[in-house]
C-alpha cells in the first residue's frame, strides 16, 4: 500500500521544501516527481483524488453502528496528552477516536502482497528495505556531513523564538501550568 | 540497627552525608545503574546543527535548526558519526553490536521536547551484553575481580533545558533548545553493584573510557554524563534514583536510600517497599517523585520516518582496527617491567581528569613513552627505570604547572630524545638531583620569558659549566669537615646530639645531609655528608 506514495519538490521560499527533496535524496527508493512550476499546479496535485476515505472507512458504517471508546479512556488520552479535562468535548472526541479506530482497523485488514515475508521492521513510510551500510559508506557519510542554512542549522542563522508568541531573552517561555499541576 | 532505624524514623533528623554507612550482610544491596552520556560528534543526531562543546556558554536556542525546535514538515536524518561513536563504545564494553538496530518514538509531554516524543532505540537497541570488569589491584574494590554486565545500549536524542524562575509572581519556564536533538547513548548495567565502592569505581571508569575513546567530556557536573541509579535490599521492589548532578550525590543518595530501606525493613514496615517508586535527590535526602500507579505510558512505536541501520560485518571488523588501547592494558603495560610505574603514577599517564589544561594524559604519555625509549638507549640498564617516571611526571610536570607552560610548547626545547639526554647527565651523576632541578627550571623558566618564542635546544654542558652546577667528585676533604662542623654548631643542641649518636632519632641525620647540600648547592654527594657527619659525631650505628 505505501508503493502509490509520490513525493514531490516544492520551490517555496520558506526552506522547508528544501527538507523534502534533501531528505528523500537520501532515502534512494522514494520517487521525486517532476518540479512544480506554481501554485496551481500544487493545488490541483493535492485536489486530484487517488483514493476516497469512504474507501477505507465503508460509506454503508453509519455512525450509529461505530463502537466508541468508553469515557475513562478518553479521559486516559487527554490526561497522557497534557490537554484539559475540563470543558472538554468528550462525546465529540468519542466519535472522532471511533471513526480513527475503525479507519485504522480497516487499514489492517487491506491485504499487502508479500506480507508473510515482510519483517516488522521494514515497515516504514521511507523506503522498505535498508540498504547495508559497510564501513567505507559509514566514513564517506560521516565525512560528507554538512551544515545547511536553509534549514536553520548554521548557528545563529536565524532566530528561533521569532517564531513563538512569548520568548524571554532568546528563550522560549512555557507557562508553568503546563509543566505542573496537570490535571 | 537501633542508630540506623532512629535516623531515618526521625524525620526532622538530617542524614550527615559523611557519616561512614554500615552494609550489613543481611540487609543485602542490590544497584544497578542507567547512564546517559552526551556524545560529542560535530552535529546533532538527527539534524546538522552544532553540537556545542561549551553549552553554557553559548546563547540560548542559538543551535537550533527547524528540526531540533520540531518546526511541522521536518524530517529527521541520522548523524552516522554517532553511530560511529556507539560501535566505539560497544566494542570498548565487549557489547554484542545488533547489526540490525532500529529507532523508535517515546511519547510525553514536557516544554523542552518540542516533538512531544523522543526518538530512541526501544525494541532494538545499538548493542546488548558486554561487562566492565572491576579489579582490587586497578579500581580499590574489596573483591579481587569483579564483573559488572551491560543489559544494553541504544542511541536517542536529548530534550531541550529548562530554567525555572519566577519573573514577576508569575512562574514561567524559560526553555533553550540548544540541547535538543544533541545525541546521547543510555547505557543499563544488570543489578550487579553489591557496594557503594564498586558504583564508585565503575562511574571513574566508564568516565574515563568514554573520554579515553574521544566520544564524550564524561563530565558529570554539566550534565554530559547524568547517572540514574535502581536499588533494591533484599529482593524488594526496586526504588529509582534521579536527580544525581554528581558522584558525591550519587553515592550519599545510595547511602541514604539503604538507610531508609533498611528502617523501614527492620520496623517491619515494608508495604511501601512492595511496589517499584522514582525518587529525586534533595542534596541531604530522598523523596518520592512517582510511583507505579503514575508510571507513564510513553507508547512505543517504531518512527516510521527514520530508516532502520543495518550494518555490513564490515563496520564491525573496520572500528575494531581503528579502537586506541584501552585504559586497564594500558594500566597493565604501564605498572609491568620494564616501566614499572606505581598505581598512582600509572593512572596519571592514563586516565583523563579533564582537570589540567597545561597537557592532557595521551600526549604525556605519549612524552614519557619515548623518552623512555630513548633513555633506554642511552643507558641500557633497566635499574634506572624510576628516572624518567620521577623527572618527568613529578618535576617537569611541576614546572609546566608552575610556569603555566603547556607540555606541547615544552616539547619542542625539551623533545623526549633531549630529555633523555639530561636524565643520562643525572644517571652519570654528572649533575645531582638538586642542580638537577634547578637546571630544569631555568630552562623552562628562560623558555617562559622568550614568551615560548625561543625554540633554541639548550646546550646541558654548557649551561652546567656556565652556572658551576656540576657535582664535585673530589671533595676537599678540610673543607668538608669545616662545612659539617658548622653545621652542626648552628643547628644541634646537647640533646639533638645524644638523640642522634644513640640512634634514638635516625632521622636527624636526614636533616643534618639536608643542610649540608643546602649549604653546598647539592654539589656534593649526600653519601659524602653522611659519611663525614657519622666519622665527626663518632655515630656507630
Amino acid at each position: 500500500m505505501f508503493n502509490g506514495i509520490r513525493l514531490c519538490r516544492i520551490p517555496v521560499a520558506n526552506g522547508l521544501s528544501r527538507i523534502c527533496s534533501h531528505r528523500l535524496a537520501s532515502t534512494g527508493r522514494v520517487e521525486i516527481g517532476k518540479k512544480f512550476e506554481n501554485m496551481d499546479q500544487i493545488r490541483d496535485y493535492l485536489s486530484e483524488h487517488v483514493w476516497s476515505v469512504h474507501e477505507y472507512l465503508g460509506t454503508n458504517l453509519g455512525e450509529e453502528n461505530l463502537e466508541l471508546p468508553p469515557v475513562d479512556f478518553v479521559k486516559r488520552l487527554l490526561r497522557l496528552s497534557g490537554l484539559p479535562l475540563e470543558g472538554a468535548d468528550i462525546e465529540g472526541i468519542q466519535m472522532r477516536l471511533a471513526k480513527q479506530l475503525s479507519f485504522i482497523n480497516r487499514m489492517h485488514n487491506i491485504p499487502v502482497a508479500g506480507k508473510e515475508s515482510m519483517k516488522e521492521y521494514d515497515a516504514r513510510l521511507v523506503q522498505r528495505e535498508t540498504a547495508q551500510l559497510s564501513y567505507e559508506n559509514l566514513l564517506e557519510a560521516i565525512a560528507c556531513q554538512e551544515q545547511d542554512a536553509e534549514i536553520g542549522e548554521v548557528s545563529g542563522s536565524w532566530k528561533a523564538t521569532e517564531l513563538a508568541a512569548e520568548s524571554k531573552n532568546g528563550y522560549f517561555v512555557v507557562k508553568e501550568g503546563l509543566l505542573k499541576n496537570r490535571k | 540497627m537501633l542508630r540506623l532505624s532512629r535516623c531515618y524514623s526521625l524525620a526532622s533528623i538530617k542524614f550527615v552525608q559523611n557519616q561512614s554507612t554500615v552494609f550489613r550482610p543481611e540487609y543485602a544491596l542490590k544497584c544497578g545503574l542507567e547512564i546517559h552520556t552526551q556524545l560529542k560528534t560535530r552535529n546533532k543526531l538527527f539534524s546538522q546543527s552544532t553540537n556545542s562543546a561549551t553549552p553554557l556558554l553559548d546563547t540560548p536556542n542559538s543551535h537550533t535548526s527547524f528540526y531540533d525546535i520540531a518546526l511541522p514538515g521536518t524530517q529527521p536524518e541520522l548523524n552516522w558519526e554517532a553511530v560511529l561513536f556507539a560501535m566505539k563504545l560497544s566494542l570498548a564494553l565487549d557489547s554484542q553490536v545488533n547489526t540490525i538496530s532500529q529507532f523508535d518514538r517515546k511519547h510525553y509531554f514536557y516544554g523542552d521536547q518540542p516533538q512531544g516524543y523522543q526518538v530512541t532505540q526501544h525494541y532494538r537497541p545499538f548493542a546488548r551484553g558486554g561487562k566492565i570488569n572491576l579489579s582490587k589491584e586497578l579500581d580499590g574494590i574489596d573483591e579481587l575481580s569483579k564483573d559488572i554486565s551491560i543489559l544494553q545500549l541504544q542511541i536517542e536524542q536529548d530534550t531541550g533545558k529548562s530554567h525555572y524562575t519566577n519573573a514577576d509572581k508569575d512562574v514561567v519556564t524559560l526553555v533553550d533548545l540548544n540541547r535538543s536533538n544533541v545525541p546521547l547513548i543510555e547505557l543499563v548495567t544488570n543489578p550487579d553493584f553489591s557496594d557503594i565502592k564498586q558504583v564508585r569505581a565503575f562511574i571513574k571508569k566508564y568516565q574515563n573510557l568514554v573520554r579515553h575513546l574521544h566520544i564524550s567530556s564524561g563530565d558529570l557536573e554539566t550534565g554530559a554524563m547524568r547517572v540514574d541509579v535502581n536499588l533494591s535490599i533484599n529482593e524488594f521492589a526496586r526504588v529509582e534514583l534521579k536527580n544525581l548532578p554528581n558522584t558525591s550525590s550519587i553515592i550519599n543518595a545510595i547511602k541514604y536510600e539503604y538507610q531508609r530501606q533498611v528502617g523501614l525493613i527492620s520496623k517491619g514496615e515494608t508495604s511501601s517497599l512492595m511496589e517499584s517508586e522514582t525518587r529525586g535527590w534533595t542534596g541531604s535526602s530522598t523523596v518520592k517523585l512517582r510511583s507505579k500507579e503514575t508510571t507513564i505510558d510513553y507508547r512505543y512505536m517504531p518512527d516510521p520516518e527514520l530508516p532502520y541501520i543495518n550494518l555490513a560485518a564490515d563496520v564491525i571488523s573496520g572500528v575494531k582496527g581503528i579502537m586506541p588501547q584501552l585504559p586497564d592494558d594500558i594500566m597493565k603495560m604501564l605498572m609491568q617491567k620494564p616501566f614499572e610505574l606505581s598505581l598512582k603514577d600509572a593512572k596519571i599517564l592514563t586516565y583523563n581528569s579533564n582537570q589540567n589544561d597545561m597537557y592532557d594524559h595521551e600526549a604525556l604519555r605519549s612524552y614519557y613513552l619515548k623518552t623512555f625509549h630513548e633513555f633506554s638507549k642511552l643507558v641500557d640498564e633497566h635499574s634506572s627505570a624510576k628516572l624518567p617516571t620521577n623527572w618527568i611526571i613529578h618535576e617537569f610536570l611541576g614546572d609546566l604547572n608552575k610556569l603555566r607552560i603547556p607540555l606541547s610548547k615544552a616539547q619542542k626545547i625539551l623533545p623526549p630524545v633531549v630529555f633523555a639526554e639530561f636524565l643520562k647527565l643525572l644517571h652519570a651523576e654528572t649533575i645531582s638531583p638538586t642542580s638537577s632541578k634547578l637546571l630544569l627550571f631555568h630552562i623552562l623558566e628562560t623558555f617562559k620569558q622568550s614568551k615560548c618564542q625561543d625554540l633554541s635546544i639548550p646546550d646541558f654542558p654548557r649551561l652546567i659549566k656556565e652556572f658551576e652546577l656540576h657535582a664535585i667528585d673530589n671533595v676537599d676533604s678540610q673543607e668538608l669537615i669545616g662545612l659539617c662542623n658548622d653545621i652542626i654548631v648552628e643547628h644541634t643542641d646537647d640533646a639533638f646530639v645524644r638523640n642522634l649518636v644513640s640512634g634514638k632519632k635516625k632521622t636527624s641525620l636526614k636533616f643534618l645531609i639536608g643542610q649540608g647540600m643546602r649549604r653546598s648547592q647539592g654539589r656534593i654527594k649526600p653519601s659524602e655528608f653522611e659519611k663525614q657527619f657519622k666519622e665527626i659525631l663518632n655515630i656507630q650505628w
